[in-house]
């Protein structure tokens, strides 16, 4: 058995190779050092908010908990972000680390509340399987989005279109309102508030 | 050889079974002992013959398979059974918290190896006093699982890259065993699955802890695991395939945390 590393490098998932980029950049943040240490293994990890600082591109992924449904029909019930992280979208290396307790950009009471449920109305009709390709696709449409921000294509208007109208399908409606506080530029562009 | 002629009363009169099932046999004997044809002892004695037990099936209590293909009632072999399922069973429960998996894993561990009855409730107190456990971020840090164990006396260790040999080894000592899993492949949840009955949120990575408490290696070509799985209604000695254990095992790059007392 090899022992738990020390150091701070992206370990190869199970998954790795298969699938998007951002689709592998989940499982293979859940196995870097600093995520085993600080967030727990139950945390989800929301979809990826895209910026680009000094010509290189980066990603912040909002951490946050969501409670377990057991069999038994239970709901699943989503709590807001607590915390997170950025990488290098180049080398998928965390540069950034934030818990929300300490650097509050919104409010978070000595225990959290849930702030709605999943799956909500928009994708509450679909299957597992139907949901999974959606979220592929989306999670593929982020790798366009993030080469064509390191210059590498061009990131069409169809695209854009389909990135957004998958956004909008996706994203929950409960955490949204966290996400774009995070990354107000980023909801804009591709989610604008409707007036 | 039909039950019924069997001749009890000497070993020598005990003749192995063609035909062995579990409810016949208990019917015969039953027959013979209130007829005065047999005694319990006799029963007793032929029933522990090592050349009559494994022929034997043995009908457990319903294990809640999350497998659909487990039968209810599978026979148990002694030596095609890895670990103590039977006395682990007892020890499970469902998590009353959303996200207690890591915390009721140890709680299970801590019981067997030490005798010492804990609640999740006191457990979740010591997590938190010593910041493993965030009632805010609700969840136990990976590197954070085994602590609880330590807290209670018991020798624990960590690994990445276990393997399944690895889990048997400490099975077969008597050890305590936890990993780290993606509970939506655990539990087998199908692509027709309707969303409104998904357990979890589908693609989130490992994000579940499980003890294991057994391997069934009773049908060579379809091993199984059995689990106690807090975060299941059904969880009790959960029975699934290895195969799709280890799938759901790998996600967390087959993370293992053993507990020897």
């Amino acid at each position: 058995m090899e022992r738990m590393m020390a150091q701070s490098t992206v370990a190869a998932s199970a998954a790795a190779g298969a699938g998007p980029k951002t689709e592998r950049l989940f499982d293979e943040l859940r196995n870097t050092p600093l995520f085993r240490q600080l967030v727990p293994m139950e945390a989800g990890i929301g979809w990826p908010i895209p910026l680009r600082r000094d010509g290189r591109v980066y990603v912040t992924l909002p951490l946050f908990s969501f409670g377990t449904g057991a069999s038994g029909g239970k709901q699943i019930q989503l709590y807001p972000p607590f915390a997170s992280v950025t990488l290098n979208w180049a080398t998928q290396r965390p540069v950034k680390y934030v818990t929300f307790r300490f650097e509050a950009p919104w409010t978070l009471g000595p225990s959290a509340e849930p702030v709605g449920i999943f799956p909500h109305d928009a994708i509450a009709k679909l299957s597992i399987g139907a949901y999974t390709e959606r979220r592929k696709e989306l999670l593929g449409l982020y790798d366009e989005l993030c080469e064509s921000l390191a210059g590498k294509g061009a990131f069409t208007a169809e695209r854009s279109a389909r990135f957004s109208e998958l956004l909008r399908q996706l994203i929950e409606p409960s955490l949204e309102p966290f996400y774009r506080t995070l990354g107000p530029k980023f909801f804009e562009r591709f989610l604008p508030a409707e007036k | 050889m039909d039950m019924h002629d069997t001749q009890l009363g000497s070993d020598s009169d005990i003749q192995p079974h063609e035909d062995n099932v579990f409810d016949d046999f208990v019917q015969t004997a039953v027959h013979d002992i209130e007829s005065g044809v047999a005694n319990v002892a006799d029963y007793v004695h032929h029933i522990l013959d090592p050349d009559v037990l494994p022929q034997i099936t043995f009908p457990l209590p319903s294990l809640g398979p999350t497998d659909p293909s487990v039968v209810p009632g599978a026979a148990f072999a002694p030596t095609s059974l890895i670990g103590d399922p039977y006395d682990d069973m007892t020890y499970w429960h469902p998590q009353t918290g959303s996200n207690t998996c890591a915390i009721d894993s140890q709680e299970f561990v801590i019981e067997q190896l030490t005798g010492q009855p804990v609640s999740e409730q006191e457990l979740i107190q010591v997590a938190e006093a010593h910041g493993w456990f965030d009632p805010q971020s609700d969840g136990t840090a990976m590197s954070d699982v085994g602590n609880l164990l330590a807290f209670y006396g018991l020798h624990v260790d960590q690994a990445m890259n276990a393997t399944i040999d690895d889990i048997e080894n400490q099975l077969a000592q008597g050890h305590g065993v936890i990993v780290g899993v993606r509970a939506d492949v655990l539990w087998g949840q199908s692509p027709d699955t309707p969303m409104t009955t998904a357990p979890t949120i589908p693609g989130q990575g490992a994000n579940h802890a499980v003890e294991v408490i057994g391997m069934d290696l009773s049908d060579p070509t379809n091993p199984k695991v059995i689990l106690n799985d807090s975060g299941s209604n059904n969880g009790c000695g959960e029975t699934v395939p290895l195969e799709l254990f280890d799938n759901a095992w790998s996600y967390s790059d087959n993370f293992l945390v053993t507990a020897i007392a």
